[in-house]
């Protein structure tokens, strides 16, 4: 199910140099470097307070960085023209815009605003979610409030498709529907996709590429093959911190173990020379420990 | 222990910046009571102006704080708390021996008659009450209050603070108000407030709000967020141009007050307003000096010229600073407001444009009802005056959001200086109204110094106000775009 199309990374539809962002004196964001791939679809993953959303919205220029530059579709993010704005499809956190109008109300207005609105696809996804038309927003549950936003970010047949947390608020059935739609859309129309989550799973679903955001860096980009390939565990013994080593991601004490557990990615196609070291041993990690390991 | 329990509850039932301003309040009318003891030349009178202030703070308080127990009580029941009833009838006794018994014992150890003092507390708290309590549609009409005491009182023969009759007219009617607010206490535990149209909705859960304070409380309640409103104009059609009229569009999308009205609100409120016209008429017809019909007016003017910069304020604080602020972000993102400065100029059109053009309107609505009443030789430059620092206070107040300066939480004290600008114009407002309601009798009690200074006054708000307007309109074209959250 991941996105088949080959990233291109040259024409990168959305790319960030050097971002970061104080809140009140505390850093969220530091010297994030990030390029979604054309094609690509990418899930950002990182814990709460990681600063997702708020990468999210510096690349969709919504907000003023302290440092740094994005681009969106070529354009920077903050100087976006009605050409990008038309190619673009983003869901934020939680929809909260126009709560007092109802469902049709909604669609019908903005419709007017974009060349290749779907209303067919519109039309149909209302009655799969079985969304009552004449509901004012404001009254929708915040599951059905997201598919609607969903619905909407999609009907915009869009070149370039940002979602934060877009499963957040759904259910099962809805959220295999959504993850069903974004590959459909990256492995047809060749739409390129940047999700959040913290669902390990709907990334390992549909995603073409994976980033790990920590404490507002970027610790890792790859595509999500490479990824599970090119990282493992490596168990050293001993109670000393061993030294950093090269291709160290992370690293914690494990107690029960007598010695460290460290997250490390091959340099070159090698993994770590310590690797070979007596009593050291390498172990596959799958996605979701992977992380555990660099999260905790 | 438990004492301790329920002080804590009946101080913590509000937000900090709510509590605090009560604080405020109460120490400010406490402040005042002193001031016009010692400096009114009638000392007779003078001395029941303590209670009659304290009153006002201690109303205030039950409004805005002290009624907001009710909202703790339906939680603990929520949350299956034990003694939840017991515990908030302790914060309620505590509140009441704080802000009625104990003044009222103060008040009567300094030589106030302690009886009538403790009736005035009582009403005073029971006036706060209703009005957190009431239905919209009730709650509304109790700012009326004071106007309707001092211009019918003395007709229906009703006794002043002092007078024998006092004690037993001020507890009627404080029996009476506590009897309203003991059964909306009753009604406020067992409703769900989602089913509530706007105008059943009591204050005290349009105010409910867990960010709290100045900036996420009452005056985001101001701006009608979402409750799924009918009334809202637009009914967008799927063949509508809307990149033929941006304005508009960006006028749906701030909603309340910014939305364009459909025509049956617009009917609903000509309606109201025609009743309100026909009452202030017939008032005017019975009463030869008009005083009761311009104090109406009056309070419809100041109410309006205070209430649209606020709302306006309030509702773009809530899009660009509160946390739904993802409203703006998918504006920003929205195609067919042209480039950059294109959609600056629509932004400005669609709320600064929509401000100024209603409180045109309203002055142009309240000019025939003072020229038929006579008195536009004084009430029409204050009516005028008035508008322009409404029109001129809303601009700084929402080029001070757009501006991206509302979201700054370390401009904490911007809020002082907003609030103490208010009170300069209710300063400043005061004598006008005494001077234009009260005829030629009230402008020879006026002393000479009084109308010079209160234009120094007035003109300094003025140019005040211009250069704030200024400042935050060059900050805001200096934005990179004019939908920046924060």
């Amino acid at each position: 199910m991941n996105a088949m199309l080959k990233p291109q990374i040259d024409n990168a539809p959305l790319q960030a140099r050097g971002i970061s962002k104080r809140y009140d004196g505390r850093p969220v964001l530091d010297a994030v470097d990030f390029t979604l791939p054309e094609g690509a679809v990418l899930g950002l993953i990182g814990r709460n307070g990681a600063g997702k959303s708020t990468l999210i919205r510096a690349l969709m220029g919504l907000i003023e960085v302290d440092a740094g530059s994005a681009t969106v579709l070529g354009e920077p993010a903050l100087a976006m023209g009605d050409r990008v704005k038309e190619q673009l499809g983003y869901v934020p956190q939680q929809p909260d815009a126009l709560g007092w109008l109802r469902i049709d109300e909604m669609f019908a207005l903005l419709s007017g605003f974009y060349p290749r609105w779907d209303q067919a696809f519109v039309d149909s996804q209302l009655e799969r979610a079985r969304l009552p038309r004449d509901r004012a927003l404001a009254k929708l549950s915040p599951g059905e409030r997201q598919q609607v936003a969903l619905i909407r970010a999609l009907a915009v047949r869009p070149r370039l498709l940002v979602l934060d947390e877009p499963a957040a608020a759904l259910d099962p059935v809805a959220r295999r529907e959504l993850l069903r739609e974004i590959a459909l859309r990256a492995g047809e129309s060749g739409t390129s996709v940047l999700f959040s989550t913290h669902i390990v799973s709907d990334l390992e679903r549909v995603a073409s590429h994976v980033a790990f955001l920590h404490e507002g860096r970027l610790l890792l980009q790859a595509p999500l093959d490479d990824l599970k390939e090119r990282c493992a565990r490596l168990w050293l013994p001993g109670t000393a911190s061993p030294p950093r080593i090269a291709g160290e991601i992370s690293r914690r004490p494990q107690q029960a173990f007598g010695g460290w557990s460290l997250v490390v990615q091959q340099r070159d196609g090698r993994w770590p020379v310590e690797a070979q070291q007596p009593g050291a041993r390498l172990e596959a990690l799958g996605l979701e420990d992977l992380f555990v390991e660099i999260a905790e | 222990m438990k004492a301790l329990a329920s002080l804590r509850g009946a101080w913590l039932c509000a937000d900090r910046n709510t509590r605090w301003l009560g604080v405020a309040f109460v120490g400010l009318a406490a402040f005042g009571g002193v001031a016009v003891e010692l400096f009114s030349p009638h000392r007779h009178r003078a001395i029941y102006a303590m209670p009659i202030l304290l009153g006002l703070g201690f109303a205030f308080w039950w409004a805005f704080v002290g009624g907001r127990l009710v909202l703790l009580q339906r939680d603990l029941r929520e949350s299956r708390f034990p003694g939840a009833s017991r515990f908030i009838a302790g914060c309620f006794g505590l509140t009441l021996l704080a802000t009625v018994l104990l003044p009222a014992a103060i008040l009567g150890l300094g030589g106030l008659p302690f009886l009538q003092v403790l009736a005035l507390l009582v009403l005073c708290a029971g006036v706060g009450l209703l009005w957190a309590w009431l239905p919209l549609a009730a709650s509304m009409w109790i700012g009326f209050l004071p106007l309707v005491a001092n211009n019918l009182g003395p007709a229906l023969g009703w006794p002043s603070m002092g007078d024998a009759g006092f004690t037993r007219f001020a507890a009627l009617w404080a029996a009476l108000f506590a009897l309203t607010a003991i059964g909306c206490w009753r009604w406020l535990l067992g409703i769900d407030p989602a089913r509530l149209k706007t105008w059943q909705t009591p204050m005290v859960l349009r105010l409910r709000c867990r960010g709290g304070g100045l900036s996420g409380g009452w005056l985001h309640a101001a701006s009608l967020p979402d409750h799924g409103q009918t009334w809202i104009a637009v009914r967008p059609q799927a063949n509508f141009d809307q990149r033929a009229k941006p304005a508009r569009m960006l006028r749906v999308w701030l909603g309340p007050p910014f939305a364009p009205l459909s025509r049956q609100t617009r009917l609903r409120q000509a309606l109201l307003a025609g009743v309100a016209a026909v009452i202030m008429a017939i008032a005017a017809f019975y009463q030869p000096t008009h005083s009761l019909t311009l104090a109406g007016i009056f309070w419809l003017i100041f109410f309006g010229a205070v209430m649209v910069p606020v709302m306006s304020y309030a509702r773009l604080h809530l899009l660009y600073a509160g946390k739904r602020d993802s409203e703006i972000g998918e504006l920003a993102l929205l195609p067919g407001l042209g480039h950059t400065e294109q959609a600056r100029r629509t932004l400005l059109r669609a709320t600064l444009g929509i401000s100024t053009l209603r409180v045109a309107l309203g002055v142009v609505a309240a000019l025939p009802a003072l020229l038929l009443l006579h008195a536009a030789r004084v009430s029409l430059p204050g009516t005028l005056l008035l508008a322009v620092i409404s029109g001129l206070g809303s601009a700084a107040g929402m080029l001070y959001v757009l501006s991206g300066h509302s979201a700054d939480r370390r401009r904490w004290w911007h809020y002082l200086v907003g609030a103490g600008g208010l009170i300069g114009v209710m300063a400043l407002l005061t004598p006008l109204m005494v001077y234009a309601i009260g005829g030629s009798r009230a402008q020879d009690a006026l002393p000479g110094w009084m109308l010079p200074a209160l234009a120094a006054g007035w003109a300094l708000l003025v140019v005040l106000l211009i250069a704030t307007t200024r400042r935050y309109l060059r900050l805001f074209r200096q934005r990179p775009h004019p939908f920046l959250q924060r």
